[in-house]
């Protein structure tokens, strides 16, 4: 009894989590601005108007499956914890999906009832395909498996999936857009070419440092900026590592990809270390909501897109204030102009990011609007 | 003139195991500054604590070496020798080689209040996590002591408490993590005990604690010291033993939470220093606890030494509280030979097989009969996603069946292995999980994992297999020398299940999203189970049932002891070996389908043993129908908690039967 009582709370209040991120996502959409919006708006228009309704009906127990599933607007009949699926991966789960339990142990008797034509899984999970496929087919779907770049295998990935749900002009459209809207982004991006450093929070001590093979680098290079950290990763693009190995690195500039736990802010506050790390005492350090890591192209869009407006907000409002300090060296100064004119949309729609730094949270898109009311 | 002589030798034994221990630290420490710039500028950044601020860019090294190598160092120091001094004071009062910081739940507890405070109440963590983890392993420990008190704190019952505890918090734990997995992932690296410093905030928390703690320990030494006569010695000498105990395993707690809270869970050491020093020579128990100071600072210091310099090509840091938990296990089992166990343990005090059931044969046939009701429930009634029903439809029922069996068999399996170890080894605290033999098939399963590309079950069942052999052979090698001797035994278990322990987090830690997979298997399923291999374990789990009472005799005799044993003509190494290797095999078997952390294996004899099934052949069966319902029940009860999410049933398990147990034990 106590056991699910503890369990039902958790959930609770994952899903008062849930709906925080989602909000953040949808008015993150709203404001991202430019024409790539409307392309992406016009893009789902067209999907929308031609419903799937021929298309075979999938269970995905892959949340990576799932968000390219639901780009290609032939979102699953059933997912596997869609509570998680919406706090982690920052999208929102179709409404039709039924939630059929863990990723690692989907729940048979429900699954067969709901009678997929296939279900999705990852190799990972591999050791369930022999009873899985005794309700449906199984398709197992590579991705992160080390071989080739996060690029390359997403788009293998895409192109895989329409072919499964009969969608391959949606798998196209889906490539060529998503690529043309990073492209979109990164012409609008500061000229500021120091290397990032990207990392999400463990605990106060210890980080996840994303390179080679991680979804967040492939993005990065693809809008053009580098990745101070080329050290081992493993398949998933991370490595885990101490706080003091981001010493070597002063000239980067640190992006922290939430969420942050509890206590972390208040701990790095008072940590000797942190306060000295270049990034730091600049004050340029960026922090974005949550992506999931191991995603594919919707995931990189939305992490380009966090990731854009951040840099584009911050870099604006450091030039900004670095013309009162006779050391200006901060790169970026000119490129302010150069933003296409849609961009005052976009500085206001991320965050008042000026001040985010060791121990600042990242303001939701509720506190923007109040803090753009006030400036008005 | 002897006397002095041995007394020499043994203080040179000490004092050269303490000379070679700190020049491998010194070495180490050399060594791990290579490339930070040496040890005169490790001195330098060490001072200039003033001028750092200040400068405008320090460089990289000093920075490194004020913020991050000296504060580690210090830490791994103190955190050693505080993990030597309570392992010093929990081995005394217990009186028992085996007790450790972890042996009483103090670890499990902090870990499962930080999960908890993570997922429900982050604000806490705000507050300090020290103090989180504090609370959760004081409440781990006042309930340990809570099912103690009765006895008098007797250091069985404490051991066992701790045991039920640790395991019922560990299981609880898994339930998080399995559904919580994500949010989870920071716990598990602290859960791993990583001495990673980025300033002097944890050592100012830790030392001045340390300080008091030991303070208090010395004031504890000359009553402590009596703890080494028996009990009704020591209390003829006007101690009260109640009070001493609680307030050296209140100590020691206390020092193992302030550790625990800082650096996370540090494995071993607290186990092995007292036992190094005990081995070189320190006997009375101011030597023993000065000593196992000096040794756990060093050997941790050394440990995290050398992994800081060697594992930059890792994608993953190695967390140096699990690494020596890995490294101790070699070690331990080195030492088991070596151990003088039954000297100095005086004779339990009393016997847990209190009363006896009138009749034996009604209370079975009772305990079938619910089995065959719960079977009956398992199979027809259950939730769809049009809500509760009784399904008498064959297509569902081909996924219920299979699973009921597999519990019932594997439940059965794993009871009768735990009364056949419980009985051989006349320790309440046997169980097969703690022979190490589930820890051993786990261990070759996370490997498989994580080293073959989408493994399949087959893949997983061999590799399972062939890890709990090896870990079968290895106990039979080892304790060949000593025939299989009890105690021995169970150490040896315990080495390899600390080894498991580690290994599994280390890989958690890392955050590769295979430990999905890794905690799903963990926490003992019936999902994998199809048809075949179910009817397969309920055969088996059968057949054992009637093997098992052929071995009756042995077992009704085994438990009084090996020279009444040979006196009533049994060879009793040979009678050991070969109910050891059945335990082995019956406990692989189980562990393939329910995974290593039911504890069915442990609570079923027990139950059995407290409704009054005390000889041996009703015993057996008693606990097999206690164990096949048990995991029947929590089969059933797993998948219908959360629906669609399922608790597993080994899980569940553990949860029931901890429950119950905690309340038994209440009453002994």
């Amino acid at each position: 009894m106590r056991l699910s009582l503890n369990v039902r709370r958790a959930l609770t209040v994952r899903r008062s989590v849930v709906s925080v991120a989602s909000r953040r996502l949808r008015s993150g959409l709203f404001h991202s601005g430019g024409c790539c919006s409307l392309a992406w708006l016009a893009l789902s228009a067209w999907l929308l108007a031609s419903p799937a309704s021929a298309a075979p009906r999938i269970a995905s127990l892959d949340w990576t499956l799932a968000e390219t599933l639901i780009a290609l607007d032939a979102p699953p009949v059933a997912l596997a914890q869609v509570d998680d699926y919406e706090s982690w991966v920052g999208l929102e789960a179709p409404p039709g999906a039924t939630d059929i339990g863990l990723r690692t142990q989907p729940n048979l008797e429900l699954l067969s009832e709901l009678d997929p034509d296939a279900i999705v899984i990852s190799p990972m999970f591999a050791n369930l395909a022999p009873r899985l496929s005794s309700i449906a087919e199984v398709k197992q779907l590579a991705m992160y498996s080390g071989e080739g770049t996060f690029w390359s295998q997403s788009l293998a990935l895409t192109r895989q999936l329409g072919e499964l749900v009969d969608r391959e002009n949606a798998a196209e459209a889906l490539i060529e857009e998503t690529e043309a809207y990073i492209a979109d982004i990164a012409a609008r991006l500061p000229e500021d070419t120091r290397p990032l450093l990207l990392l999400q929070f463990m605990d106060e001590r210890h980080v996840r440092l994303f390179g080679e093979h991680s979804l967040y680098q492939a993005v990065i290079e693809r809008m053009g900026l580098t990745n101070a950290w080329q050290g081992t990763t493993n398949a998933w693009g991370f490595s885990l590592i101490g706080i003091e190995q981001l010493v070597n690195y002063p000239e980067a500039r640190i992006v922290v990809v939430e969420p942050y736990i509890a206590g972390v802010r208040e701990a790095l506050a008072n940590s000797g270390l942190w306060r000295h790390l270049g990034s730091v005492q600049r004050d340029d350090v960026v922090t974005l909501p949550p992506v999931w890591s191991f995603g594919a192209l919707p995931s990189a869009r939305r992490f380009a897109t966090l990731l854009g407006d951040a840099l584009s907000s911050t870099t604006s409002d450091t030039s900004a204030s670095n013309t009162h300090t006779p050391d200006t060296s901060a790169p970026g100064t000119s490129t302010s102009d150069t933003h296409a004119p849609d961009t005052h949309a976009l500085d206001t729609s991320v965050s008042d990011t000026s001040a985010l730094g060791t121990s600042e949270q990242a303001t939701t898109p509720d506190q923007v609007q109040g803090n753009t009311d006030a400036r008005r | 003139m002897l006397a002095a002589e041995s007394r020499v030798r043994r203080t040179s034994a000490l004092g050269v195991t303490g000379l070679v221990l700190a020049v491998a630290c010194t070495l180490a420490a050399f060594y791990s500054l290579t490339e930070l710039g040496g040890p005169l500028a490790a001195l330098a950044a060490l001072t200039d604590a003033g001028t750092l601020g200040a400068t405008a860019p320090p460089d990289p090294e000093s920075l490194v070496l004020h913020y991050s190598w000296w504060p580690r160092l210090v830490m791994s120091l103190s955190a050693g020798g505080a993990l030597g001094l309570a392992g010093v004071l929990m081995q005394q009062v217990l009186r028992n080689p085996l007790a450790a910081p972890t042996t009483l739940g103090v670890a499990s507890g902090a870990n499962l209040a930080l999960m908890v405070a993570t997922l429900m109440a982050p604000g806490l963590l705000v507050l300090g996590r020290e103090w989180v983890a504090l609370a959760g392993g004081g409440l781990a420990m006042g309930l340990v002591f809570a099912l103690g008190w009765r006895r008098g704190l007797s250091p069985g019952v404490v051991v066992l408490g701790g045991l039920v505890v640790n395991l019922y918090f560990g299981a609880l734990a898994v339930v998080l993590l399995l559904f919580n997995q994500e949010a989870l992932k920071g716990v598990l690296v602290w859960g791993a005990g990583s001495l990673a410093q980025n300033g002097w905030d944890g050592v100012l928390y830790l030392l001045p604690r340390l300080v008091v703690a030991g303070a208090l320990a010395i004031w504890l030494l000359r009553p402590l010291a009596l703890l080494e006569l028996d009990d009704a010695s020591a209390r003829s000498l006007g101690v009260s033993l109640k009070w001493l105990r609680l307030g050296g395993l209140g100590l020691a707690v206390f020092i193992t939470g302030c550790v625990v809270a800082v650096v996370g869970i540090i494995g071993f050491i607290g186990l092995a220093a007292p036992n190094i020093a005990r081995m070189a020579g320190a006997r009375r128990l101011p030597a023993r606890l000065g000593w196992s100071i000096l040794f756990g600072a060093l050997l941790l210091a050394i440990t995290d030494l050398v992994l800081q310099g060697g594992v930059d090509a890792l994608p993953t840091l190695l967390p140096t509280g699990a690494t020596t938990a890995a490294l101790g296990a070699p070690l331990l089992l080195w030492l088991i030979p070596r151990l003088r166990l039954t000297a100095r343990r005086p004779p339990p005090s009393s016997n847990p097989q209190a009363l006896r059931a009138e009749a034996p044969g009604r209370l079975l046939l009772v305990l079938a009969v619910l089995l065959a009701l719960a079977t009956l429930v398992g199979i027809q009634v259950g939730q769809s996603s049009s809500g509760w029903s009784l399904s008498l439809d064959g297509d569902i029922l081909d996924w219920r069946w299979p699973r009921i069996f597999a519990a019932a068999g594997s439940g059965a399996l794993l009871a009768i292995a735990g009364t056949l170890i419980q009985r051989v080894t006349a320790n309440p605290m046997a169980s097969p999980e703690l022979l190490g033999i589930s820890g051993g098939a786990a261990i070759a399963l996370i490997l498989t994992i994580f080293l073959v590309p989408a493994p399949s079950n087959l893949t997983l069942v061999g590799a399972g297999t062939v890890g709990a052999l090896v870990v079968l052979g290895v106990l039979v090698a080892l304790n060949r020398a000593s025939g299989f001797q009890p105690e021995r035994l169970l150490l040896s278990g315990v080495a390899i299940t600390a080894l498991f322990d580690a290994v599994r987090s280390i890989v958690l830690a890392g955050g590769d999203p295979r430990g999905q997979q890794v905690i799903a298997w963990l926490s003992g399923s019936t999902y994998y189970v199809d048809p075949v291999s179910a009817l397969v374990v309920l055969g088996i789990g059968a057949l054992a049932a009637i093997a098992a009472q052929a071995l009756a005799r042995w077992l009704d005799i085994l438990p009084l002891g090996a020279a009444t044993a040979k006196a009533l003509g049994i060879h009793v190494e040979r009678a050991r070996l070969g109910l050891l290797a059945t335990v082995a095999i019956l406990t692989a078997v189980a562990t393939l389908i329910v995974g290593p952390l039911s504890f069915v294996g442990l609570l079923a004899p027990h139950m059995a043993r407290l409704m009054g099934l005390s000889r041996a052949r009703a015993h057996l069966a008693g606990a097999a129908l206690i164990g096949a319902l048990l995991m029947v029940l929590a089969d059933w009860v797993g998948r219908q908690l959360l629906f669609p999410q399922e608790v597993p049933a080994g899980l569940v398990a553990s949860l029931i039967g901890g429950s119950y147990f905690m309340w038994g034990l209440r009453k002994l």
